[in-house]
């Protein structure tokens, strides 16, 4: 097989997951080599080209994928918490003020939205798309939070963008087991744990210098961040090897 | 089993029936086999290979190496020929009713009109 050859078709299919890469990649590759010898062709033609990226993004994004029982439960946790904050926090209507979004006072409305959707979705085998769109929604309540704390919204306060966060990253992590949850969750509240010393440090920090109490609580919080890595650094190596075994 | 099965699904089958085959084979015969109305993309023949896979119609059938390229072999199997021949028959009944009511038509359009 000539490899710069081969090597320039592989990169075609990167499109794809790498488990899905790795079951038929060498097969795909050699296809397409075939084909395109047959037809004279040096390189895959542009509707091929087109077919493989749609391809590799239904897999990596829309095949079926059924949720574990664990990842069922964290997404239905979130959903309960996130719709549950709706109809009790911030259900006002009739309100008129900066950040809200119809009868709801802030716009944390749009991620339990997002929430619904993907708890929908993984009911009719959709899993890998709901965790996509978990782990989307994790970056859009933190965005609505720092947006929240510079426009002086109504919420969502940061307790509850964690709380938000936490859970959203709960359901969009590969949760096989009960160790999964229980690091995922443990790596949570070390997160929590590490915001609040930050927040501490930054409310008793003098102008020029760091006191001995501050200074312990910044290294806490540090710890704890790093902790919450560790904890976090097997779900990450489970998600690429996921995207392995798709 | 009556839903209707998608064109790619139908020649991937009906090619299977003749034996085992590669990829490249799959489309040739495809293409060959539909008198050049069905160019399967090979983006498309995996993902129908994989769902039929799934669905236990197809399976593997081995791995060769030639000229440094890897073949990758299926065939058809018991549960993928019967599916075939369901949508065969459905096939022919359509037709038969619709080649009827074609009779019926041409029959009324030749008759004298008064």
């Amino acid at each position: 097989m000539n490899d710069d050859r081969a090597a320039r078709y592989r990169k075609l299919i990167r499109w794809y997951p790498s488990a899905w890469r790795a079951r038929n990649g060498e097969a795909v590759v050699a296809t397409l080599m075939d084909t395109d010898d047959a037809q004279g062709r040096v390189a895959p033609s542009l509707s091929d080209r087109r077919a493989l990226i749609a391809g590799g993004l239904y897999e990596r994004l829309l095949a079926p994928e059924r949720l574990s029982a664990f990842g069922f439960g964290a997404l239905i946790c979130a959903v309960i918490f996130s719709v549950g904050y709706q109809g009790v926090i911030t259900w006002a209507p009739g309100i008129q003020f900066e950040g809200t979004i119809g009868p709801f006072s802030n716009p944390s409305v749009i991620v339990s939205g997002m929430l619904v959707v993907a708890l929908i979705l993984a009911l009719f085998t959709r899993g890998k798309t709901a965790r996509f769109i978990a782990l989307v929604s994790v970056a859009v309540i933190t965005s609505i939070g720092l947006l929240s704390s510079l426009l002086l919204w109504l919420g969502p306060s940061l307790p509850t963008v964690v709380v938000f966060a936490g859970l959203s990253l709960l359901a969009a992590s590969p949760l096989r087991s009960a160790g999964d949850v229980g690091r995922v969750a443990a790596a949570f509240v070390l997160v929590i744990v590490g915001i609040v010393l930050v927040e501490f440090v930054i409310a008793g920090q003098l102008p020029f210098a760091l006191s001995p109490v501050g200074f312990a609580e910044l290294l806490a919080a540090v710890v704890a961040f790093i902790g919450a890595f560790a904890l976090l650094w097997p779900t990450v190596r489970t998600l690429r090897a996921d995207s392995a075994l798709a | 089993m009556s839903s209707e099965m998608r064109e790619p699904t139908f020649w991937v089958l009906t090619v299977l029936t003749g034996g085992r085959r590669h990829g490249y084979a799959l489309i040739e015969e495809a293409r060959s086999l539909s008198g050049g109305r069905v160019n399967l993309k090979v983006a498309t023949l995996y993902a129908a290979l994989d769902r039929l896979g799934q669905q236990g119609w197809v399976a593997l059938d081995g791995d060769e190496v030639v000229d440094g390229r890897l073949r990758r072999y299926f065939r058809l199997t018991d549960a993928g020929a019967l599916q075939l021949e369901s949508e065969v028959s459905r096939l022919e009944a359509n037709a038969r009713q619709a080649r009827a009511q074609l009779a019926d038509r041409r029959a009324v359009s030749l008759s004298p009109a008064f």
